[in-house]
Parts: structure tokens; C-alpha cells; sequence
């Protein structure tokens, strides 16, 4: 391919370049400012939510804050960087030049900054943003039960960012398929590729179903007659958890694998059974698509016990990666950085949500955690707790590689432990209250209930997160320590390809073909 | 059936199982780290297939104990007792319930705003019918661990049995229903069947 870009044009390259590295970067900016800002909405509710009575904003304000919180984060924030981690460092660690089919991922870059923008403009219109839950569930998304532009805002952001998220994963999926460099065979790849691998295959089945879905609900609005009938709503749910279970282990083995990553290079060793984890990963996306009715066990009628079995059964491929990332601990020659402490928090904040996810796959137990706090607190435990510790694990360790400069230790070690305080007294208090029966998606709570207490110390909690995460932004603004090439004696590509695909070489073959 | 002893009784196999999993693995990733740090060389094999195999048969096992009692769970809540259950009509609406009785008699609601209530017979089965007239709602009474979605043109049937009198006193929404979701809870008062029936006479 030859060179369209004009030299000398910085900006352009910023926005319209076509390294992979800038892809991944913007993807990842993107994505940070919409934790951020999706961030920002859990403190509000938090502050709701502290005492009894309505304080701080309105029923209406609260619904579209819950709504919003839940469609950022997962939709504008946690998919698109576990992919942004991929656009950086997949063609990196198989020693491709380039993603395969570059243009196709920036497109989906713009398709997500476009999603985002547009559902976040709901807050603009006349009656505030979207009110129906990040999963749009019908018939109260429909044109009678919510009518107005900031639902539509609300379909076409979420379809436009998952287009964007779907171009993304094909371009991965294609690099990791066909440009490794010679030599590398898919077994030899670093466990981090097989998790985005796994990853790209979950987005490319259920992610265009959710894209149906919200197409078939959109047109529901304007002209009715698709989701008719007493069997409509349960028919949007069957679509849209056919997407959101798959979608919730996009948001999560990324960040496994990130921290497979981290741990094999601090222990110094090799991951302890590669081979049965590749194998785990497989089972594991391949169980993924046929357990989504485990969200619907309260509903009558759905076949609970085959999907208790399917779920209950993701035990042994995710026993399988305990074992693996224990066994590398076990022998190894342990080194206790910043990302290493991440991801050894990660292994045993994530395993609450793991546990309590072996809970709600029982249909008995979920009667009645389904649609209490339990859940919430289980799935913060997973997304949080899990996926963003796991994050922030990749963060500390590829920082060096994608700056420079390594992030300050000390404050690495504050951001963790204020980090880690925060999370449980957010979330471990919700267990409680889910438990005593505080349903989810309530602005208020009676004052009879003697929810006070628990509520007043999540918010603690939820504030002590947001210190933390004030910390990380000052650690990346002050670390200035220059870290040379492989800091960490890092095993896998990127560390030994450094600069060795600048952006003027597009070409088709690898690189290092010829090694 | 009780369901809220067929939770007690499966939560009192999932949780000390959860609790052991998480103090073993809290454990293992102290001990590995601690001892791991005055280390000079890494040691230990690649993999070992025999031991992954055995630990992904126990696994097996574990999950196959799980699942059959939270099958007998499910049975258990399902079966259904000899002898006509009382029948309650539940209607749902946003954002209040609506109660009525075998002789007709209905319970919604007041416009002051307390709570419907929702009167039943101890230790008895009652056997409610649940519709929906606009959205999704969701059954919930927490005290017997016991929720149904109710479905818009649906009629969802299940049956209840609240143990003794007094036992519990709120039920409320559990599934998102829109503006003021928060505020749909009902009330409960659970009577003995001699109280019940003298309640159902006069009213």
C-alpha cells in the first residue's frame, strides 16, 4: 500500500493515521474519558443513595444517571479498551507491521466516538437522557412507555458504538489469524493474544445480534409491530442477553490475559499450563453463547435447569485459569511491582465475583438475588473489582513501553491500596443489602428498612474510588523516570520490537518474516 | 412449598464451599508471594497434565453436586401440595398492585400513598396469578427469597407458602418499571388461617 497521508501533517495523523499504535491509543483515550465521565454519574447516585429521602436529585434524574452509568461503562468504556489493548499490542507481540485491515479499525474508532457522543446528547433533550436501564428492555424502551429523542439518541448510540466495537475485533481476530510473523504458530502466541482471540470471536457472534436487536427496537418505536404480542418482551430479552452474556467475558479476558501476562513475567517464568489455559479460554467462549437465559431465570416458563447446567459449568474452565495463574505463582521468582500487586489483587477481588457468579447461576439462590443489590454487587465485583483492576495491572506494566517513562511505584502503591479499600466498602455491603431485599434501579429506599448504614458505607466506598483514580491520573501526569527499552524483562515481542513498526511502513508481509 | 427453606438449605451448601475456595486461594497467593520473593530462580515444571486432568475432574464433581442440589431445590419449589391452594389475582400496574380476592374483594393502593397490602393466611398455599397491564414488573417478597417477572399480557401462576403469622410484612417491585419503580412496594400481613377467614367474612 503506498503512503496516502501527507508528511508533515501531525493533526491529521493524530486523527486519521493508520498505525495501529495510534488506533489503539485513541481508542484507549477515548474510552478512559468515558470511565470517567460514566464515573462521575455512579458518585451522584452514591450521594442519592447514602440516606433515605430524595436529596440530591429527582426520580427522574436518578433513572437516567443509572441508565447512563451502566451504557458507559459498558458500552463506551470497558469493550472498547479491553479492544484498544489489542489494537496496540496484538500486531506488536505477533510481530505484524501493522493491524490487518487498519482503515476498518480506525472507522470503528470514529463509529464509537460517534456512539458515545450521540448517546450522551440524550442529556440535551427535552426530559433528560435515557431512563431504561443499559439494556433497553421492552416495552418500557417503546414509544409509549418512553417516547421522546433521548431513547432513539440512546438505540443509535449503542449501535453505532457496537458497530465501531465489531470493526475493531475483526481487524484483531484477522491480524492474530494471518500475520504472525514466521514461526509463531497459534500455540506459540503469548496467552494475552489467545485471550483477545477468544475475545474477538464472543464479539463477532453476539455483538450483531445486539445491533438487530436495537434496529428491530428503533423500528418498534416509529412504526410498532415487532416486539407485539405477550411473547415481544421476552423476545427482547432472549436477543438482547444473547449479547449480553458473551459481552460480559469481552469486558473481562482481555484484562485475564493482561494479567496472565504480568504474572508470568514477575514470577519470571513461563504461564503454568499454557496449553490447558488456551484450551480453557476455548471452552470457556464457547460456553459463553449458550448460557444468556441464566438472566432470565425469574421470568415463567424458561428452561432453568439446562441453563444452570451450561452455566454452573463455566466452573472448570475458569477453575482451569486459577489453577494456571497459581501455578505460575507457585515457583516463581517473585517480583512485587505496581502491576504485579494489581494482579495479584485482581486474582482474589475478581474471584468474589467469580463465586457469587456460581451463586446466581443457581436458579433457587437467584430468585432472590435476580434484580437486587446482590447482583450489582456482584457484577461490580466481576467488571470493577475483576476487569479494571486487570486493567489497571496492563496499565502500570505496558505504560514504559507505550510512553517511555515508568508511572511512579509509590504512588502505584497508594492508587492499589485506596483502590482496593474503595471496591469492597463500595460493593461488599451490597451482598447485604441485595440479601435483605433492596431491589437495584431505586432512587430511595424507606427509612423502615435500615438500609442506612450499608448504603452510607458504600458511598464511602464509591467516593475512596474515585480518590484513587485521582491518584493514577496525578501518577501519570508527575512519572517522568525514563524506563529504557524492556524495564521489566518482559517476554513476549513487544518488548524486543520496540519502534520496529513506524508508522510510514504499511506493508502487507511482516516485518521480520525473513528471522 | 417454602421457599425460603429450600434457600436456606442450598445456600447452606454454596456458601461454606464459597467461603473454603476463597480462604484456600487467599491463602495459596500469600504463601506463593511470600516465599516467592527471596527466590533466585524460578523452578517448577511447564505443565503437568496428569494433575490439570485431576483437577478438572474435581471440578466436575463439584459442579455436578452443585447442580444436582439446586435441581432437587428446583423440584422442591415446584412441587405442589395436595388440597386446593387459596387464589390471589395479582395485577400489576405502574406503579401500584392490585389484589383481589376469591369473593371479589380488591386491595390496591390508597391515594395518601401507603402501600397495598396484601393479606394471606398463614401456612397455607396461595397460589397467585400475575398479570401486568402496561410493563415489565417484578414479584419480590424478599423475607420468603421468592421472585417472578410479570409479564405485560402474561399470566404468571405460582405458589406460595408464608409460614407463620406475622412472618414478613413488604413486598415490593424488583424489575425496572420506569418513573417511580422505587416507590412500588406493597404491604404484607401474613394471619392465621382463624384471623384470615375473619378478615375474608367482613371484608
Amino acid at each position: 500500500m503506498t503512503r496516502v497521508m501527507p508528511a508533515g501533517a501531525p493533526l491529521l495523523e493524530t486523527f486519521a493515521g493508520t498505525d495501529h499504535k495510534r488506533i489503539g491509543l485513541g481508542v484507549g483515550a477515548v474510552a478512559f474519558g468515558f470511565f470517567l465521565a460514566g464515573g462521575v454519574l455512579a458518585l451522584l447516585m452514591r450521594a442519592e443513595l447514602a440516606e433515605p429521602g430524595l436529596q440530591v436529585v429527582s426520580l427522574s434524574t436518578y433513572n437516567a444517571l443509572f441508565t447512563m452509568h451502566g451504557s458507559t461503562m459498558i458500552y463506551l468504556f470497558v469493550t472498547p479498551v479491553a479492544l484498544a489493548m489489542g489494537l496496540y499490542l496484538v500486531p506488536l507481540q505477533v510481530g505484524a507491521p501493522n493491524l490487518a485491515g487498519p482503515r476498518f479499525a480506525l472507522a470503528g474508532m470514529w463509529l464509537l466516538v460517534l456512539g458515545g457522543i450521540t448517546m450522551w446528547s440524550g442529556f440535551l433533550v427535552q426530559g433528560g437522557a435515557a431512563q431504561a436501564t443499559w439494556s433497553g428492555f421492552d416495552p418500557l424502551s417503546n414509544a409509549i412507555n418512553s417516547p421522546g429523542k433521548a431513547m432513539d439518541s440512546w438505540i443509535w448510540g449503542v449501535v453505532l458504538a457496537t458497530l465501531g466495537e465489531l470493526l475493531m475485533a475483526a481487524c484483531i481476530l484477522a491480524t492474530l489469524l494471518g500475520r504472525r510473523i514466521s514461526g509463531m504458530t497459534l500455540l506459540r502466541m503469548p496467552i494475552f493474544c489467545w485471550a483477545q482471540l477468544v475475545t474477538c470471536l464472543m464479539t463477532l457472534f453476539a455483538f450483531p445480534v445486539l445491533i438487530g436487536a436495537l434496529v428491530a427496537l428503533w423500528i418498534d418505536r416509529q412504526w410498532g409491530g415487532v416486539f407485539t404480542g405477550p411473547s415481544g418482551p421476552v423476545t427482547y430479552q432472549h436477543l438482547f442477553w444473547f449479547y449480553g452474556h458473551p459481552v460480559v467475558y469481552v469486558m473481562f479476558f482481555p484484562f485475564l490475559g493482561a494479567v496472565a501476562e504480568v504474572i508470568a513475567v514477575f514470577c519470571g517464568r513461563r504461564i503454568f499450563g499454557y496449553r490447558g489455559m488456551v484450551l480453557s479460554l476455548l471452552v470457556f467462549a464457547s460456553l459463553s453463547m449458550s448460557v444468556w437465559a441464566h438472566h432470565m431465570f425469574t421470568i415463567p416458563g424458561v428452561t432453568t435447569k439446562y441453563f444452570a447446567l451450561t452455566s454452573t459449568l463455566l466452573v472448570i474452565p475458569a477453575g482451569t485459569e486459577y489453577l494456571a495463574l497459581l501455578g505460575t505463582l507457585y515457583g516463581g521468582r517473585i517480583r512485587l511491582t505496581v502491576p504485579m500487586l494489581f494482579a495479584l489483587a485482581f486474582l482474589l477481588q475478581f474471584l468474589v465475583g467469580g463465586l457469587t457468579g456460581i451463586w446466581v447461576a443457581s436458579p433457587a439462590l437467584d430468585n432472590q438475588a435476580n434484580n437486587s443489590y446482590f447482583v450489582v454487587a456482584h457484577f461490580h465485583y466481576t467488571l470493577l473489582a475483576g476487569s479494571v483492576f486487570g486493567f489497571f495491572a496492563g496499565v502500570y506494566y505496558w505504560w514504559p513501553r507505550v510512553t517511555g517513562h515508568l508511572l511512579g511505584e509509590r504512588l502505584g502503591r497508594v492508587h492499589l491500596v485506596l483502590f482496593v479499600l474503595g471496591t469492597n466498602l463500595a460493593f461488599a455491603p451490597q451482598f447485604a443489602l441485595g440479601e435483605e431485599g433492596m431491589p437495584r434501579r431505586i432512587a430511595d429506599y424507606p427509612a423502615s428498612a435500615g438500609w442506612e448504614t450499608l448504603n452510607s458505607l458504600s458511598t464511602l466506598g464509591a467516593y475512596l474510588i474515585a480518590l484513587s483514580v485521582l491518584v493514577f491520573l496525578v501518577n501519570a501526569l508527575v512519572s517522568r523516570r525514563w524506563a529504557g527499552d524492556d524495564p521489566w524483562g518482559g517476554h513476549t515481542l513487544e518488548w524486543l520490537a520496540w519502534d520496529a513498526s513506524p508508522p510510514a511502513i504499511r506493508s502487507h508481509t511482516p516485518l521480520l518474516d525473513a528471522a | 412449598m417454602n421457599t425460603r427453606e429450600v434457600y436456606d438449605g442450598l445456600a447452606a451448601l454454596y456458601v461454606p464451599i464459597a467461603v473454603a475456595v476463597f480462604g484456600l486461594v487467599t491463602l495459596a497467593v500469600i504463601v506463593f508471594a511470600w516465599r516467592g520473593r527471596r527466590r533466585d530462580a524460578p523452578r517448577g515444571p511447564d505443565e503437568n497434565n496428569r494433575f490439570e486432568l485431576v483437577y478438572a475432574g474435581l471440578l466436575a464433581v463439584v459442579v455436578a453436586v452443585l447442580l444436582g442440589f439446586t435441581y432437587r431445590a428446583i423440584d422442591r419449589e415446584n412441587a405442589r401440595a395436595a388440597g386446593p391452594p387459596l387464589v390471589i389475582r395479582v395485577t400489576a400496574a405502574k406503579w401500584d398492585w392490585r389484589f383481589e380476592y376469591p369473593g371479589g374483594h380488591v386491595e390496591t393502593g390508597s391515594p395518601n400513598g401507603a402501600p397495598a397490602l396484601l393479606t394471606v393466611p398463614a401456612a397455607r398455599q396461595v397460589e397467585f396469578q400475575a398479570t401486568s397491564v402496561d410493563v415489565i414488573h417484578g414479584f419480590w417478597v424478599p423475607a420468603l427469597k421468592f421472585q417472578r417477572q410479570i409479564i405485560p399480557g402474561q399470566t404468571a401462576t405460582f405458589r406460595l407458602v408464608f409460614p407463620r403469622p406475622g412472618f414478613t410484612s413488604s413486598g415490593t417491585c424488583s424489575f425496572f418499571c420506569g418513573l417511580e419503580h422505587a416507590r412500588m412496594r406493597f404491604a404484607i400481613r401474613v394471619l392465621s388461617q382463624s384471623d384470615y377467614d375473619a378478615w375474608a367474612r367482613s371484608s
